[in-house]
């Protein structure tokens, strides 16, 4: 397998650390029973710097994979089992090696097992790839070979090939040649899997990123062992079938990847749902676009949400689909969270019942803002600037932008002696002038002069 | 928008070397460094990074009007050959840990003005130079009489009030000069010349006199107020190798010879000797294209002249300029003899250059 | 709160609304008790950070106009500095506190302000000081220090008991026989090595003390005891315009405010400027260069003179042995005041003479030195009969701050004092007794200021010691 330690040999801290960071590489490969080889402990190294060695079974981290080939050149670390040892048991050990710094977590630690449970499980991949070809059995005599380059493969893909030449010296054999079942043993991401599944291409044909699907437990091994015509087409039919664009399928299977998991019938049952609800397709269609973990609700999950929305804010039903269209992902969202910052707004921001059912209906994202910031903002707003709270209804929006970028706004027009926020008089200027738009039409259209005045105003606070 | 880039690791070479931010108040410095590297990841990643994202077949660099998601669903699997080096396969080229930045002197997150900041392997190494260069700080502090704080600023717990009316702008600038004379006796003891010889008389008479070496105690060379409307007032400090708490402190003391009681409510940094506002960049600006063209015009305030200030400037040989690679001896030896091993050290500058 | 904290985790605080504060909203029954204290407190704390912010102190009223204090530094042993407890430690400690004998830093002379005396005028002379100060409406003249000669005086405490004070170690009340001696209104007044002058609006010049050269303006009286001597001498050969007075050490300089000079003393070195070396017992106007000029300057603390006109040149005469005067001469002595060549310097407003040292002070605030000894150019100049002028970098002008320039200049035998626009004092030369007030014993170079923690309004220079009458900023 190949580790890329990136920017190893080129780390800007200081020599003593270079050299400690070696060490413990050195340390740990010793405790690998790996052999180094060309490791330099002092200068700057030449690029491509590998280490080639023997792995024990008593310790058998399991490093990380990540074949990306970083920015700038860097070194990697080549690990290759030895004839007669055992496979890696990838719980004993988790070492991360990643920009330069190796950090070694031991089973019980709580960031190994976190980080365990983002990365791609191995064993299940392993073991996937096993039912898959059928047969594999003991691999304890069998000496794997070096997971060479995958951008130097060229070769096509069998996904048959079981070859365990145990004689032949594997330092130099490809990866292509590697069965699956030798392959699954020692991949750690989908990367070397790619080029020889017919799934995982057709999914990044669709727009699925992996490199984020494959970080959620499962995934990865259900993808491998997926078929794309017989598991994942009916799925995708589904959603086109609801509604859901060509272009957008990728991004909804990569948000909510566990949909491929669901039953089909329930699916359609949440949609039926939804469609008695009396939300239409089209509607729908943009809720899922918008905010696909949705479909992971059961029917009473949604019905229960939609209901306390109605409660809470006392809406009528048409208002209720209005929100749940306008921002679908405040459908998943946490209920008592919803409830906090309710409370917040009416008891610190002294909005009232009705003036908070209307800022639901314009801008249902501040009930899922953070709450320090919207009091924050709010002070800044109503202390500061005097805006009341009739004006401040007129565009809620303004509420979940940071104070620090209001502040710089207000006061350059105050510099320029336009901060007039009453419509009664003249000159105003509106809160979604103020707040909203890129500097340079801020600067046109509000302020009237250039967008490097108002940066040299910036310098001035 | 159509960005002049059209390769990304192009781009990240590029980014190698000095610019300036202006740091708005009520950030930390490690805050603004780290939505610095947040903003190159994401606008290097929205370059071609992978080799598929520019088409073979085309040799000029990308039209405005097409993105680079469009160009690789184009380079689709007819010209793709390797999936593994996909970009939905491997994720972004770049992340934030890829850009390492380092500053000079930073400042308490209610301080706002000019940040130097280096990246890149270059950069950094400026940022030791600009460090060891001990450049002249200008500030304007602004303050209010009348209150005393338990932490010297505006956001303190109060713990004084007093009267103010008294207060002249005449009374205040005798303090002011007399705060000023009182770090000049400073100057010569962190100078580190024996005071009796004819050198401590001859860098008396040429004026301002650098610390000798890099942490010394705080040494204020001006101290002057530029405006007063009672209670607020500014003052402009020239200053080295000072910190937040003493120029709130300063206010504080200023007004106490003064009997009354001032708190700190604003610290501005003007100048980083050199390197002044106009140059810096707003948080607006923190962005690619806005951070290479910073660090392209101020290449030209990287040159040993300007590093190298003070009395040792004149021991110094200066090396003509050869290009970007040019750089003296590391710290530390800045001596005439070393001159000769300067140029083994640009060569090697040439050899170990990135790929 | 420890063990309330110790005991829970915290939980998330909210805003309560009847203590208005930030505490935790859940109330456990453990914490019941606790909590009610915290919250108690806790307005307590408020209200009395409210109160806090509401009262107003005021340190200085409106019109507080700027207070004088006078600073000293030199040789204490000699009482010229006015703070008794430096010489008897138990005036002003209970516990044993050893007595100083002398201060190289400012000391603080509380008489002043312990009586609320309001100081006009100093001069210092050897071991002794002379202080024009006012009480209440009425103007009264003090002197400290030595009283061998009775240059201060005659000082008997108690009265009519006999003792009789051969030194004031605090300042004591001269009694002149002016015609109101309770409200002396001193115009000039300078002290000498063992004599003192005084001038008095409307009245004239009063001397007293050593007299064996002739030095008081009165004739020389064989054998004559000056201690314990109740003379003063008030001089009739004077015109009536006499407005400053100059003690050299055994020779007194009269400026008239038609600008003639008028000199009475020892000349063994010329330093009268009457033409001979003798004795001068009655005060004779000085001719040579001078005669015709309009002096408004003159000043000498050793053996040499220096005087300046309204136009701006410089004349000398006196001993010349230490390259004062080499730019006109090579003798030694010169006993007829001489021009002096000083076409560089500028237009000249002061000019100070020590014992081997000269200085003088432009209309541009510069500074320019000749002589011999540690002049203020490092110690690489050491002699030099042209005057030299020291950068203005040094006495605080650079680019932060371009127009600073020196207003005052004086010194002593060994040392030379500068007071520039901004109150701040620069000293440099040989230290003698700690008299350059830097807090050093070591000698000094090049102009160093002083750290005095008020601006200078004024100060006199002794051999070893220095006077300052300072304002603060407010």
């Amino acid at each position: 397998m190949v580790i890329v330690i990136r920017n190893l040999m080129q780390t800007q801290c200081c020599f003593l650390k270079r050299v400690k960071l070696l060490l413990e590489v050195q340390m740990m490969c010793r405790a690998l029973h790996v052999h180094r080889k060309c490791l330099p402990l002092s200068g700057s190294a030449p690029m491509g710097t590998s280490l080639q060695g023997h792995i024990a079974t008593k310790y058998t981290p399991s490093m990380r994979l990540h074949s990306s080939r970083s920015p700038d050149s860097s070194c990697r670390l080549s690990f290759r089992q030895a004839n007669g040892l055992g496979h890696i048991e990838p719980q004993c050990w988790r070492v991360q090696v990643k920009d330069f710094s190796i950090r070694c977590y031991s089973r019980g630690s709580r960031r190994g097992l976190e980080r365990k449970r983002r990365e791609a499980d191995v064993l299940d991949v392993a073991v996937a790839a096993e039912q898959v070809e059928g047969n594999l059995g003991e691999t304890e005599g069998s000496a794997l070979a070096e997971y060479a380059d995958d951008s130097d493969d060229r070769l096509s893909i069998d996904l048959t090939t079981t070859s365990q030449d145990s004689s032949v010296d594997l330092h130099s054999r490809p990866a292509a040649d590697l069965s699956v079942p030798e392959l699954s043993r020692r991949a750690m991401n989908l990367v070397p899997f790619v080029n020889r599944s017919e799934t995982l291409q057709k999914l990044v044909q669709l727009g699925v990123d992996l490199s984020v699907v494959q970080q959620v437990e499962g995934m990865s091994t259900l993808l491998v062992r997926s078929d794309f015509e017989r598991d994942i087409m009916p799925y995708i039919r589904f959603l086109a079938d609801v509604g859901v664009p060509a272009d957008r399928l990728g991004h909804v299977l990569t948000v909510n990847p566990h949909i491929l998991t669901e039953d089909r019938a329930e699916l359609e049952q949440k949609i039926g749902y939804l469609v008695h609800k009396k939300f239409s397709l089209q509607e729908v269609a943009r809720m899922v676009c918008r905010a696909p973990v949705m479909l992971l609700m059961s029917p009473q999950q949604m019905d229960q949400k939609l209901g306390f929305l109605q409660q809470t804010f006392g809406l009528s039903g048409p208002e209720v689909r209005l929100v749940a269209v306008k921002y679908p992902k405040i459908l998943p969202y946490k209920k008592d969270k919803i409830a906090l910052t309710r409370f917040q707004v009416k008891g610190f921001l002294g909005f009232s019942d009705v003036e908070m059912k209307e800022i639901l209906l314009k801008e249902p994202r501040i009930f899922m803002t953070e709450n320090r910031q919207l009091v924050s903002t709010f002070d800044y707003l109503h202390n500061t600037m005097l805006i009341p709270h009739r004006l401040l209804l007129t565009f809620p929006g303004a509420l979940t932008h940071s104070p620090s970028a209001l502040r710089t706004r207000h006061l350059f027009l105050l510099a320029r002696h336009r901060a007039q926020y009453d419509p009664c008089l003249e000159n105003y200027v509106s809160l979604k002038a103020l707040v909203s738009g890129t500097d340079d039409a801020f600067c046109a259209d509000v302020v009237k002069c250039g967008v490097q005045e108002f940066y040299d105003f910036i310098k001035t606070l | 928008m159509g960005s002049r880039f059209s390769w990304a690791p192009t781009a990240y070479k590029m980014l190698d070397g000095i610019f300036c931010i202006f740091k708005p108040p009520g950030l930390p410095v490690f805050r603004a460094v780290e939505s610095i590297q947040r903003n190159l990841a994401s606008d290097l990643n929205a370059l071609p990074c992978y080799e598929y994202e520019i088409p073979l077949t085309r040799s000029q660099p990308i039209a405005e009007n097409e993105t680079e998601t469009s160009l690789s669903i184009e380079a689709e699997p007819v010209s793709l050959q390797n999936w593994s080096e996909h970009r939905l396969v491997l994720g972004p080229r770049f992340e934030t840990s890829d850009f390492r930045i380092r500053f000079v002197d930073g400042m308490s997150s209610s301080a706002s003005g000019i940040l130097v900041l280096g990246i890149g392997r270059h950069g950094q190494r400026f940022i030791d130079l600009i460090a060891q260069a001990k450049y002249l700080r200008v500030y304007h502090l602004k303050g209010r009489f009348g209150w005393a704080t338990d932490n010297f600023t505006a956001k303190g717990r109060v713990l004084e009030r007093t009267s103010y009316k008294h207060v002249t702008r005449s009374k205040l600038e005798k303090v002011c000069a007399a705060v000023q004379a009182a770090y000049s006796k400073q100057m010569h003891v962190l100078s580190g010349v024996d005071p009796d010889s004819q050198e401590a008389y001859e860098m008396a008479s040429s004026g301002i006199i650098r610390p000798a070496k890099r942490h010394t105690s705080p040494l204020l060379y001006g101290v002057r107020c530029i405006d007063f409307q009672l209670p607020d007032f500014t003052l402009e400090v020239h200053s080295i190798n000072e910190q937040g708490p003493l120029l709130n402190r300063l206010i504080h003391d200023i007004a106490v010879k003064l009997k009354t009681l001032a708190v700190c409510s604003g610290v501005r940094r003007l100048r980083y000797g050199h390197f002044t506002l106009d140059r810096a960049l707003v948080r607006q600006q923190w962005h690619l294209e806005q951070i290479v063209d910073n660090i392209e015009s101020n290449e030209d305030l990287l040159t040993p002249d300007k590093l190298l200030v003070g009395a040792r400037a004149e021991k110094v040989k200066l090396l003509p300029p050869r290009g970007k690679g040019v750089l003296l001896p590391g710290p530390g030896d800045a001596q005439p003899d070393s001159c000769d091993t300067a140029d083994e050290n640009v060569s090697n500058f040439g050899q170990n250059s990135d790929r | 709160m420890a063990v309330y904290q110790k005991c829970f985790s915290i939980p998330p605080r909210f805003l309560c609304t009847r203590c208005l504060s930030h505490h935790p909203a859940v109330l456990t029954q453990w914490a019941s008790i606790v909590e009610t204290q915290k919250r108690t407190k806790y307005s307590q704390r408020k209200r009395k950070q409210e109160e806090r912010k509401a009262q107003e102190n005021v340190y200085v009223g409106e019109q507080a106009s700027k207070s004088r204090i006078v600073y000293a530094w030199g040789l204490a042993a000699s009482g010229a500095l006015g703070i008794a407890s430096y010489m008897r430690p138990s005036l002003k400690f209970d516990k044993q506190q050893f007595a100083i004998n002398k201060i190289n830093r400012p000391a603080r002379v509380r008489f002043f302000d312990i009586h609320k005396l309001k100081p006009l005028n100093i001069a210092c002379g050897h071991g002794f000081s002379l202080i024009h100060a006012q009480y209440q409406d009425k103007k009264l003249l003090l002197g400290t220090g030595v009283n061998t000669d009775s240059q201060l005086g005659y000082h008997e405490t108690p009265r009519g008991s006999g003792r009789v004070l051969d030194q004031l170690i605090e300042p004591g009340r001269l009694r002149l026989p002016a015609q109101r001696p309770d409200d002396l209104n001193v115009v000039s007044m300078s002290c000498g090595r063992a004599h003192s002058a005084i001038v008095v609006e409307d009245e004239g010049v009063f001397t007293l003390g050593n007299n064996a050269s002739g030095q008081c303006g009165r004739p020389v009286v064989e054998g004559e005891d000056f201690s314990k001597n109740q003379t003063v001498n008030k001089l009739h050969d004077l015109p009536e315009d006499v407005v400053k007075v100059v003690c050299g050490q055994d020779h007194t300089l009269f400026l008239t405010a038609t600008g003639q000079l008028w000199s009475c003393g020892l000349g063994a070195d010329g330093q009268t400027g009457v033409g001979h070396y003798n004795i001068t017992a009655r005060p004779q106007l000085v001719r040579g260069d001078v005669e015709g000029e309009t002096i408004v300057s003159v000043s000498a603390k050793g053996d040499c003179t220096l005087a300046v006109s309204d136009k701006g040149d410089l004349f000398g005469w006196g001993n010349s042995e230490y390259s004062q005067l080499a730019s006109i001469t090579s003798e030694s002595q010169v006993n007829v005041p001489r021009r002096l060549p000083t076409e560089i310097c500028g237009k000249v407003v002061k000019a100070v003479a020590g014992g081997s040292m000269c200085a003088l002070l432009n209309d541009q605030g510069e500074v320019f030195v000749w002589g011999y000894g540690i002049l203020g150019k490092g110690p690489a100049l050491e002699v030099t009969s042209q005057p030299n002028l020291i950068p203005a970098a040094i006495f605080g002008r650079s680019e932060l701050s371009p127009d600073t320039r020196v207003v005052d200049i004086d010194c002593g035998l060994t040392y030379l004092l500068a007071q520039t626009d901004r109150g701040d004092l620069y000293s440099w030369g040989r230290n003698n007794q700690g008299s350059l007030g830097l807090g050093q014993d070591k000698n000094q170079y090049f102009p160093w200021r002083i750290a005095l923690p008020a601006e200078t309004a004024q100060f006199s220079c002794g051999p070893d010691h220095v006077l300052a009458i300072c304002r603060s900023y407010t």
